[in-house]
């Protein structure tokens, strides 16, 4: 035996002890001869197994060989058509090695006799079985009359998750960064006054969604399952804690994180929010796996142990309330809202003067940046993020507003859907905000944004994050650019959509790309306009009223005159089920809104003069 | 009372003893993986009291049961004096129980051991678990000044209530 010293996880020790022994002991009943047979073979008289173990590559190894009679393929064969495991032709195909995996398949054992030794029941298949569960793999190679091996292949990585670390009363918990959706913190009257009490359950509106809020503290300290009378008495005592605060005007700040777990949605109100964390999952002790709330645990960088919450067990163990009852009323009046072209921003600063507004869908992701970690090379800055350099953008460098003033720490936001890493740098973030303003491009009007609205009482700059990152970095785009035709046949495009953002956002790449634009709010409207002017191409929205995107097209390709006209249908998903039926009614292409590049690249490929077919 | 010191060496039994509310305990130390005066221990919300813990010991992480708990006694805060002995895996899986205070390896002669099982001074058990606590108790030994009283470890976690 040898790698007695090679290290392995616990867990993984403990899955091999039982298929190890098995191993084993199929070598000393299946694989070794009587000493008779191996003296008349010319073999020494007692058998030998050999054990190794050792890394490679990420894994580790363990080998078991032995030599004794080795595997007979033809047994294997015959046992394999005996059981129809396999078919004769099956058979003829594989190759030795295929035919040694059959082996592991269950019940098949090809001893005449089956010992009490090995024939516990464990088969090879579940040994298989076992070593796969790990992520591993096992191989059996073997030469009749001289031996046989076993070759076992694990993975050394564990399972690391990504969490978010957060803490009651003195100790931290974990929760996995698939369960969060976002964090919010609400400070002093806020506190009291935001959250609500539906049904004797607490709840926050966050944006028009109901969430039952779950206090963790409390969760903790009720072992059993809450029944409505603890909810009951959990909520009174708060909502008269929260009374009694606003009454004494105490300045407080209260912070909780949206979870979700399959169709469940909830807050679940912590002491404290401490980072992010990958942390290696350590499964719970048998003693306390029953316990719901907890998934696992795992060692914290200072050594201590924190327990890493399982959030479906949470939702369970708080009965969490249905909330879907009260939400239809808030959702219905969301749907009426909808023709008002509601849009979610981000409101921010930058310089001391101007506030911002950025679509927030938009954003991926706001990183914090001490000043003293951003690097210039030339005249560029930058800054390192997850290991990768990020460029930045200063906002008053490319357009003409007010600078922002010398803080030690500021914030990036690091846009989607753009392939080269970088961020626009802002002082600070001032809200979220549901809007259904519509953008002023005439009172002030700047190349690199959207234009102008009232938020808040105070005049608000949208930006166009693309056409910003594209006039600071013009190079990054000038691939896509060469497609595109030459000014000098300027083509003109018909956008057809009836969401204001939409409408300005899209006619603003392509504007900036060199295509005259004219919009319509809805097919009946672009219909109108088609006749009396020309179009190169049409770029349309599916769902608008009065008249959609699909009768829309239908009714153009019905129409002799407009057969041809290259469409491209723009949606603000990507479902395959719409795709197609965009190419039946006669789109040419199809593209997301929110993918400007993709959109540009796509009417560019579109306009091309189509190579003659020779009649 | 024991005349003459020495065992039979078949007899013979190490035990490594330690005190918990003012009693010694001791268990067969080839049961015992190491004692470690590590405290820090992070609750475990929800689990039954006789579990005390997680702790960290070189990256593993271990179970703590709390053997005063266990024995019946009431819990204690722990001091300087506070240890966990770590069982090996034949015993039970990464796991270990927190004492009041160590006390040193005694030399036991088997065949002396009181079988204090049966003659449980008439305390009914009424469910598994306290039947598995009165299972933890396998005897009674004199030693030359005081009383140690011998459980097998191999029982501890079968004695919490799950």
């Amino acid at each position: 035996m040898t790698g007695n010293e090679v290290e392995v996880d616990k867990t993984i020790l403990e899955m091999l002890a039982d298929p190890l022994i098995h191993i084993i002991r199929n070598c000393c009943d299946h694989g070794i001869e009587s000493s008779e047979t191996r003296k008349q073979k010319g073999k020494a008289s007692s058998g030998t197994i050999e054990v190794y173990a050792y890394h490679e590559a990420g894994h580790i190894i363990i080998k078991v060989v032995d030599d004794g009679k080795g595997i007979d393929t033809e047994v294997i064969k015959s046992k394999a058509l005996e059981r129809g495991l396999k078919s004769e032709a099956e058979l003829a195909q594989m190759n030795e090695k295929d035919l040694f995996a059959l082996l592991m398949l269950p019940g098949f054992s090809t001893a005449q006799q089956l010992s009490d030794v090995s024939g516990r029941g464990v088969g090879m298949d579940v040994v298989k079985t076992s070593i796969e569960s790990f992520n591993g793999t096992t191989e059996i190679d073997s030469t009749p009359g001289v031996g046989t091996s076993l070759r076992l292949s694990l993975p050394l990585t564990l399972a690391i998750i990504p969490c978010l670390i957060v803490s009651v009363g003195d100790y931290r918990y974990a929760i996995p960064q698939v369960n969060l959706v976002e964090l919010v913190r609400l400070y002093d009257e806020d506190v009291y006054k935001r959250i609500e009490c539906a049904a004797n359950q607490e709840v926050y509106r966050l944006r028009n969604h109901l969430l039952p809020m779950v206090r963790l503290k409390e969760v903790l300290s009720h072992p059993h399952v809450f029944s409505e009378k603890d909810i009951a008495e959990v909520t009174e005592r708060y909502q008269k804690q929260a009374k009694e605060s606003a009454e004494s005007h105490k300045k407080q700040s209260l912070i909780f994180a949206v979870l979700k777990v399959g169709s469940k949605r909830f807050g679940l109100i912590l002491d404290n929010v401490i980072g992010t964390e990958e942390i290696v999952v350590k499964p719970m002790h048998q003693v306390v796996k029953k316990l719901d709330i907890y998934s696992g645990a795992t060692v914290m960088g200072d050594g201590k142990v924190a327990l890493i919450l399982d959030i479906d067990g949470i939702a369970k163990h708080s009965q969490i309330q249905d909330v879907s009852g009260l939400e239809h009323e808030s959702q219905e009046k969301e749907k009426n809202k909808s023709q008002d072209e509601t849009q979610t921003v981000l409101l921010f600063k930058s310089g001391e003067q101007e506030q911002f507004a950025v679509s927030l869908p938009l954003i991926r992701r706001i990183e914090r940046i001490p000043v003293s970690r951003i690097e210039k090379i030339g005249n560029r800055e930058f800054v390192t993020i997850d290991g990768v350099s990020t460029r930045i953008l200063r906002i008053h460098e490319h357009l003409n507003v007010s600078p922002c003033p010398p803080q030690d720490i500021m914030l990036l936001l690091l846009p989607k859907h753009i392939k080269r890493p970088v961020g626009i740098l802002i002082s600070s973030v001032i809200d979220v905000v549901e809007i259904n303003a519509l953008l002023n491009d005439k009172t002030y009007m700047e190349d690199g944004l959207l234009g102008t609205a009232l938020v808040k009482e105070k005049m608000t700059l949208f930006m166009d994050i693309y056409r910003f990152i594209e006039k600071a970095e013009p190079d990054w785009f000038l691939e896509r650019k060469r497609k595109t035709p030459s000014p000098v046949e300027q083509k003109s495009i018909l956008l057809v959509e009836d969401t204001v953002f939409f409408r300005h956002l899209v006619k603003g790449y392509l504007e900036a790309d060199g295509y005259l634009v004219e919009t319509a709010e809805n097919g009946k409207k672009a219909l109108e306009m088609l006749q009396f002017n020309k179009f190169d191409l049409i770029v349309s929205d599916i769902q608008m009223p009065v008249m959609n995107g699909w009768e829309f097209m239908t009714a153009i390709r019905a129409d002799e005159e407009f057969k041809d006209i290259p469409a491209l249908a723009l949606t603000a998903l990507d479902n395959d089920s719409d795709r197609e039926r965009a190419f039946e009614v006669g789109f040419n292409a199809y593209e997301r809104k929110i993918e400007r590049e993709q959109l540009l690249a796509s009417i560019a490929r579109l306009l091309q003069p189509k190579i003659l077919k020779s009649a | 009372m024991k005349t003459n010191k020495t065992i039979d060496v078949q007899d013979r039994r190490q035990y490594c003893t330690f005190w918990l509310a003012d009693r010694l305990f001791g268990v067969d130390i080839l049961d015992v993986k190491e004692i470690n005066p590590e405290v820090s221990i992070t609750p475990i919300f929800h689990a039954p009291p006789e579990v005390e813990g997680y702790v960290n010991i070189r990256g593993q992480i271990h179970l703590v049961l709390n053997l005063r708990f266990l024995m019946g006694f009431s819990k204690k805060d722990l001091d300087k004096s506070s240890r966990i002995v770590l069982l090996k895996s034949r015993v039970g899986e990464s796991f270990g129980v927190l004492i009041d205070r160590i006390s040193d390896v005694r030399e036991v002669d088997e065949s002396k051991i009181e079988d204090r099982r049966n003659t449980d001074r008439g305390v009914s058990a009424t469910n598994d678990s306290d039947k598995r606590k009165h299972e933890l108790a396998t005897g009674v030994y004199q030693l030359q000044k005081e009383l140690l009283v011998v459980l097998n470890a191999k029982n501890f976690l079968g004695a919490v209530k799950t």
